[in-house]
C-alpha cells in the first residue's frame, strides 16, 4: 500500500497549500493549481525520498523502489485531476444544486417554478459561464458580440464530434 | 502483454471503458445513460481487478502482491473514470459553458449577440431541464405545480458543496465571492 500512502500524503498537503495559497491569491484560472499540483509532486518525491534515506527504508507506508514511484505518480495525477474537476463545482454554482437548496430553503410550503425563475435568472446562470468563455480565451466580446477563438471552435469540435459518436443530442 | 501496456493498466483501462461506453451508446440508444456509464466503468473496473490478481506477474516486480497491485490500480482507475464522466461526459451532458460554446462555434465568424444566445439557450430552458432530471431521478416531487424535496443525498452533497465555497472562496455562491486575482477585468 505503499504507492496509496504517498499519494494520500502528497494530495493532503495539496489541499493544505492550495487552502493556504487560496485565501493569500485567489486563481482564476486552472493553470495556477495545475503548477501547484506540480510543485507538490515534486516537494512530496523529494521528501519521501529524504525520509526513506534517513530512517534505511523505515517508512513502510511511503513509496521506496522506482516501481512505487510510477504507481504513486499514476494515482497522484489520477487523484489530482478528480480533485480538479471536482473543484470546478466549488467554482462555479450549478444550476442543479441551487435550485435544491431554493426548494429546500422553501421547506414544507415549497416553491413554484416563478420563484425558481426570479432568483436563477440568465444574469446568474447564463451571464458568468460567457464570461468564463472569455476568461479561458474560448470566446472574445467585440462590438457586442460574442465569437469563438481558434481554442474554443476546437473544443467545440471535440464535443459536436464526441457526441455524435455517442449519438447524443447537444447538451445543456 | 507487454511490461509497457501493464504498467499503464489503469490508463488502458480507462480507454477501453470509453470504448465500451460509445459502443453500448450506440448499440443502445434507449439505454438510461447512468446505467450506461455503471456498465462501462464496470466491465473496464473487472478488467483491472483481473489484471492485478491473474496477469503475467512474472513481468512485473516482484516487491509487489497481486492483491496489493489490484487495490492501487483499482483506485487510479476508478479516480480516472470519475475524471471521464464528470470531466468529460457530464460537460457535454450538462455544462452550460460547453452548451454556450458549442452555440458561438456553430454561429460562425458573425458571432451572437447576447440577445440572440438567450433566445435560444436561457435560465427558464436550464431551469426546466434540471427540474425535470431531478423528478425523474427522485430528488425532487411536483404536485399541483409546487416543487419539493425529496432524496436527501443529492442535497447532502449541495450542503456539502455550500462549505467548500466557504472554505476556498470565503463565499456560499460564486456571484457574491471576491474576485480571482487572475481575472481579467470584464469587457
Amino acid at each position: 500500500m505503499r504507492p496509496i500512502g504517498g499519494a494520500l500524503l502528497a494530495f493532503a498537503f495539496l489541499i493544505m497549500a492550495q487552502l493556504v495559497v487560496w485565501r493569500i491569491r485567489r486563481a482564476g484560472h486552472y493553470t495556477a493549481l495545475s503548477v501547484l499540483s506540480l510543485v507538490v509532486l515534486m516537494l512530496s518525491v523529494a521528501t519521501f525520498q529524504a525520509l526513506q534515506t534517513v530512517t534505511a527504508g523505515a517508512l513502510r507506508f511511503l513509496p521506496q523502489s522506482a516501481w512505487d514511484y510510477w504507481n504513486f505518480m499514476m494515482l497522484y495525477v489520477a487523484l489530482t485531476l478528480a480533485y480538479m474537476i471536482t473543484y470546478s463545482a466549488v467554482q462555479a454554482d450549478s444550476p442543479s444544486m441551487s435550485i435544491l437548496l431554493l426548494i429546500d430553503q422553501a421547506g414544507a410550503r415549497g416553491v413554484v417554478a416563478t420563484e425558481l425563475m426570479s432568483t436563477l435568472n440568465d444574469q446568474v446562470l447564463v451571464v458568468p459561464r460567457l464570461n468564463d468563455l472569455l476568461v479561458g480565451r474560448l470566446a472574445l466580446f467585440e462590438s457586442g458580440r460574442y465569437t469563438v477563438t481558434p481554442s474554443g471552435s476546437f473544443l467545440a469540435r471535440i464535443y459536436i464530434a464526441y457526441r455524435a459518436l455517442l449519438k447524443m443530442e447537444k447538451g445543456g | 502483454m507487454t511490461r509497457a501496456v501493464l504498467t499503464l493498466t489503469p490508463f488502458v483501462a480507462l480507454g477501453t471503458c470509453i470504448v465500451v461506453h460509445v459502443i453500448l451508446s450506440r448499440a443502445f440508444p434507449g439505454l438510461a445513460r447512468p446505467l450506461g456509464i455503471l456498465l462501462s466503468v464496470g466491465v473496464a473496473g473487472v478488467g483491472v481487478v483481473g489484471v492485478a490478481l491473474f496477469g503475467p506477474a512474472d513481468r512485473l516486480p516482484a516487491a509487489v502482491g497481486p492483491p496489493e497491485l489490484a487495490a492501487v490500480w483499482l483506485l487510479t482507475y476508478v479516480l480516472l473514470a470519475y475524471c471521464y464522466v464528470i470531466g468529460f461526459f457530464n460537460l457535454g451532458e450538462s455544462a452550460r459553458r460547453i452548451r454556450l460554446l458549442i452555440d458561438l462555434h456553430q454561429a460562425g465568424r458573425r458571432g451572437l449577440s447576447l440577445e440572440e444566445i438567450l433566445s435560444t439557450y436561457n435560465a427558464r430552458m436550464i431551469v426546466d431541464v434540471r427540474l425535470h432530471r431531478m423528478i425523474t431521478g427522485g430528488q425532487v416531487r411536483q404536485q399541483d405545480g409546487v416543487y419539493y424535496t425529496r432524496a436527501r443525498i443529492m442535497l447532502a452533497a449541495a450542503r456539502l458543496l455550500v462549505w467548500l465555497k466557504i472554505a476556498y472562496l470565503g463565499s456560499r455562491s460564486e456571484l457574491s465571492a471576491p474576485t480571482p486575482s487572475e481575472r481579467p477585468a470584464p469587457r
